[in-house]
């Protein structure tokens, strides 16, 4: 017959039983946080924000806090996927007022309602943004600019200089059968530069009212990266990793973003960049306010003053290592962090921005394709 | 005894297998580069500094331990509880039925974990932060304590209970005086596994957590810009203090015990 | 003792009702959906179209090489951890046991995502592996140790090691050594004293931790993604890029993982199953 071990009923004056006291500790360490609260969203005098790191120049954000005596809290992210989940989770009581948004995800994020359009009329420095950008219509949602764009970054062809010659110009060179099982690429995003090299549209702005056209595209594609996938050591999808494998020596030739690798390059690694000549696809980096936010006019005041800040532009590219997207942004910069970081105009005229117009398209037929080749 | 030797040799050939990897983050550490790899042209120690000086850092590291000890805590409690209620059930269905419903979390993938916790502590009406975050460790650790605890709970010797209740002792006492002690090792076991899963979670203390993150949601936030020997410094520093604290623990204990304890 | 037998059974009925199955339902009711997060105009359908897409040849593979996988890591964990509780157990003088186990526990504190990278320093072509064998001339091109089915079986050793240990240790610590004693006067040889004695009695402990660790690998997602090849694409991976690849496949990934939970518990049942079975007599 089963033991009834556990029960510990009380009978007499029972002594204190060391569960109880655990079970006393659970509450209490439980209980205590609640005690000493975590500050609500809307205090006066905060603002909130989930960004990547790097996005907020340490610099200005001590003489904005100095300044307006707004303390602002960080909360990172270091990609798109979980922030977008983080903050569709919490939609009905957002946590942050700004976030870093993507150009190449936001049909996402207005999707799923977590931003809302720019109100351009309370950012008095709007004009310090390079007009291609601000005025463009990558991120914007019927005439709405949905976020303030900051950095620029693009899809570029990494190389081993040591291992891999001559110097690839081309996006064919992943299939060079000299660096089979030597190359690796975010599936998603090497997708869209395979269509640039079989000559289709990687931003599918051209296709919305062909979608037969699109999938025939997407699939021509999947099927180049089915058939070759012997070439490819391994998808990968954060730039550390990538970082790893090329620092490792398991990887000479990569599709990447231009961020990743700029410190690399930086510290002597021998890698170079190439936007090869049919083109890459590349995408803004920008600040958008999160609907339903709490302290929205703090944000206003927060990208305002980023907006003015002097020579924010260098600041920004320093601290994240992408191109900034502001007027005269150049000139702060040195020699050397001119070669590493920015895209020289040769390189921006063969840039193809993807924008929110193609993307509800394109989102269904490219994760199918993901899928498809992960499976395959 | 031969054989032994083969074991001890098994022992250390393990201990050697799990620290390398270990020394060789704690070398790259001292590399020069903003990114963590081999060789190093001149070693330093600069990123060491730049971690033990880093507010965020320090913080980060308080909340996880204060994340882990609570978390294990309510885990434990609650786990041992519903050990004993499971062997207290007679029906083999119900017990497995209570198990299940015991071991659901564990089953759950994370992301998934990570996702409806966050959804549901809106219902209940709690912020995410500190509180939030214990919670959802606790509910990720208690099937740990479940299985490790409960299964040993099945094979407390029933003559030994039996013996003490029949010399008078009620039944708080016959469970503190035979069950618990004999549940012990378990006990201890479960609590290790709970406090290293809460300290080690990433998914579940970033949709938890509001604007004071734990160490390894931190430390995921900063990779964005790429391994640096940043991060290394700062695991190396966590295992240094780790093993000096384990360390100089099991000294102390040994030093309280009487000679013939054992 | 009506009372407190209901009121023992309270508390974790409450929990594992409160805390563990209401976070799941709302994740059930999206998996039902067919778009989420849905733009408010939508129309929500319910169905199980979903779960059919299982059958699919796209995630059928990947469904079930992580059953498969999972299973291959329990194994492999279960034979390097039994030798080595059983080696402090054993073959260490008591007051040393402590130490020992601390130093095997120490390295999991520094988390699992630096553990990861530092498998990558070890095993990466100009990592210390190959570094030392080209070094000493054994090899003169570096071997592929990495981004393959061995650096991910290696990886989740690495990660899931004490959870299969810890609950071996516990059981084998306890061990009547009396029984042991008996056996060998009756004698029976060491081979003998393990597989009667010694390996049926720390059965609950073998259960527990290939529980714990079959469990913690099929919902593993941090070690596949990072040391795991183009090949070697697990569910969770599939599970994790249906919530991130774009708004409105949170269905399909909802789905998704709660087949994979089903499939973990009924597997999870069984072996917890096997131990009730067969419960060996203590005296």
């Amino acid at each position: 017959m089963r033991e009834k071990t556990g029960q510990a009923i009380v009978s007499r004056g029972s002594p204190v039983t060391r569960r109880a006291v655990l079970g006393a500790t659970g509450v209490a360490a439980v209980a205590a946080p609640w005690v000493l609260r975590t500050r609500p969203a809307a205090a006066a005098g905060t603002l909130n924000i989930t960004a990547y790191d790097g996005f907020i120049p340490p610099a200005f954000k001590q003489q904005f806090e100095k300044d307006t005596g707004i303390e602002v809290r960080v909360r990172l992210a270091s990609s798109q996927a979980p922030e977008l989940n983080l903050l569709v989770a919490e939609r009905e009581h957002p946590l942050s007022d700004l976030c870093t948004v993507t150009g190449n995800r936001i049909h996402q994020f207005v999707e799923a309602q977590v931003i809302e359009p720019l109100d351009i009329g309370r950012l008095r420095n709007w004009k310090a943004i390079n007009p291609l950008y601000s005025e463009s219509d990558w991120i914007a949602v019927e005439g709405a600019t949905m976020a303030v764009p900051l950095l620029v970054g693009a899809e570029v062809l990494v190389y081993n200089t040591e291992k891999v010659k001559p110097a690839p110009d081309s996006w064919g060179a992943m299939f060079d059968p000299r660096y089979r099982g030597k190359t690796a690429y975010v599936i998603e995003d090497f997708l869209q530069c395979t269509m640039l090299l079989q000559g289709a549209d990687p931003t599918f702005v051209t296709y919305v009212d062909k979608p037969a056209e699109a999938a025939r595209a997407v699939n021509a594609a999947r099927d180049l990266l089915i058939e070759n996938k012997s070439q490819v050591l391994k998808f990968y999808e954060d730039g550390a990793v990538l970082q790893q494998l090329l620092v490792g020596g398991d990887v000479v030739l990569a599709q990447a973003y231009a961020g990743a690798l700029a410190k690399l390059i930086l510290a002597g690694q021998p890698l170079r960049l190439v936007i090869p000549r049919e083109g890459a696809t590349a995408f803004v980096y920008n600040f958008a306010v999160v609907k339903g936010a709490a302290n929205r006019d703090n944000a206003y005041r927060f990208l305002d003053a980023l907006l003015a800040y002097p020579d924010i532009g260098a600041a920004l590219t320093r601290s994240a290592g992408y191109t900034s997207t502001f007027l005269g942004a150049e000139a702060s910069l040195n020699e050397l962090e001119r070669a590493t970081f920015l895209l020289t105009p040769d390189q921006l005229k063969r840039l193809r921005f993807l924008s929110y117009k193609g993307q509800k398209l394109s989102s269904d037929l490219i994760d199918r394709a993901v899928a498809e080749v992960e499976a395959g | 005894m031969s054989r032994h030797r083969l074991l001890r040799f098994v022992y250390w050939g393990v201990v050697l297998c799990l620290f390398l990897p270990l020394a060789l983050v704690a070398l790259a550490s001292l590399g020069d580069g903003p990114v963590v790899g081999f060789p190093i042209a001149r070693p330093t120690l600069g990123w060491y500094a730049i971690a033990l000086a880093d507010p965020e850092i320090v913080r980060a590291f308080l909340v996880s331990c204060a994340a882990a000890v609570a978390s294990t805590a309510l885990a434990l409690a609650m786990g041992l509880w519903t050990s004993l209620a499971i062997a207290s059930l007679a029906s083999p269905a119900l017990r497995t039925l209570l198990l299940c419903g015991a071991c659901l979390p564990l089953v759950t993938p994370g992301i998934i974990s990570a996702i409806s916790l966050r959804i549901y502590i809106r219902l209940l009406g709690i912020d995410p932060g500190l509180g939030a975050i214990v919670l959802g460790h606790a509910i990720h650790s208690a099937p740990y304590v479940v299985i490790v605890v409960g299964l040993r709970l099945r094979l407390v010797p029933p003559h030994l209970v039996e013996a003490a209740r029949s010399l008078g002792a009620g039944q708080i006492r016959a469970f503190c005086s035979v069950t618990l002690p004999w549940l012990r090792p378990a006990i201890g076991a479960a609590a290790v596994l709970a406090l290293l899963e809460s300290f080690d979670d990433f998914l579940r203390s970033f949709f938890l957590g509001g604007y004071r993150p734990t160490l390894p949601v931190l430390i995921y936030g900063r990779l964005f810009s790429g391994l640096s020997p940043e991060i290394g410094a700062i695991a190396t520093l966590v295992l240094a203090l780790t093993l000096s604290v384990g360390l100089s623990g099991e000294w102390l204990f040994w030093r309280t015990r009487t000679p013939q304890g054992s | 003792m009506r009372i407190g037998h209901a009121l023992l059974l309270l508390g974790p009925v409450l929990w594992v009702a409160g805390a563990n199955l209401a976070p799941l339902v709302e994740m059930a009711r999206i998996s039902l959906l067919d778009v989420y997060p849905a733009a408010p105009d939508h129309v929500p359908r319910y169905g199980l179209a979903n779960y059919a897409l299982l059958a699919s040849p796209i995630y059928r593979g990947a469904f079930l090489r992580s059953l498969g996988f999972a299973a291959l890591t329990t194994l492999l964990t279960l034979l390097l951890a039994y030798p080595l509780a059983y080696a402090i157990a054993f073959a260490t003088p008591a007051r040393q046991r402590l130490r020992r186990l601390l130093l095997l526990i120490a390295p999991f504190w520094t988390g699992e995502i630096v553990r990861i990278f530092a498998i990558m320093l070890l095993l990466a072509n100009r990592g210390a592996v190959n570094g030392v064998l080209r070094w000493a001339g054994i090899i003169e091109d570096p071997l592929p140790l990495l981004y393959n089915p061995f650096s991910l079986a290696a990886g989740m050793v690495y990660v899931v090691l004490l959870a299969m240990l810890l609950p071996l240790y516990a059981a084998l610590e306890k061990l009547p050594r009396d029984l042991l004693e008996a056996a060998a006067g009756l004698g029976a040889g060491p081979w003998t004293r393990l597989r009667r004695v010694t390996l049926p009695l720390t059965r609950e402990g073998i259960a527990a931790g290939s529980a714990l660790v079959f469990l913690i690998s099929l919902g593993t997602f941090a070690v596949p993604s990072i040391l795991g090849g183009a090949d070697t694409t697990l569910f969770s991976m599939t599970i994790g890029g249906l919530f991130a690849s774009s708004a409105g496949r949170w269905p399909l990934g909802a789905a998704f993982g709660l087949t994979l939970l089903a499939a973990g518990l009924a597997i999870a049942a069984c072996i917890m199953g096997w131990v009730d079975r067969r419960r060996i007599p203590t005296t």
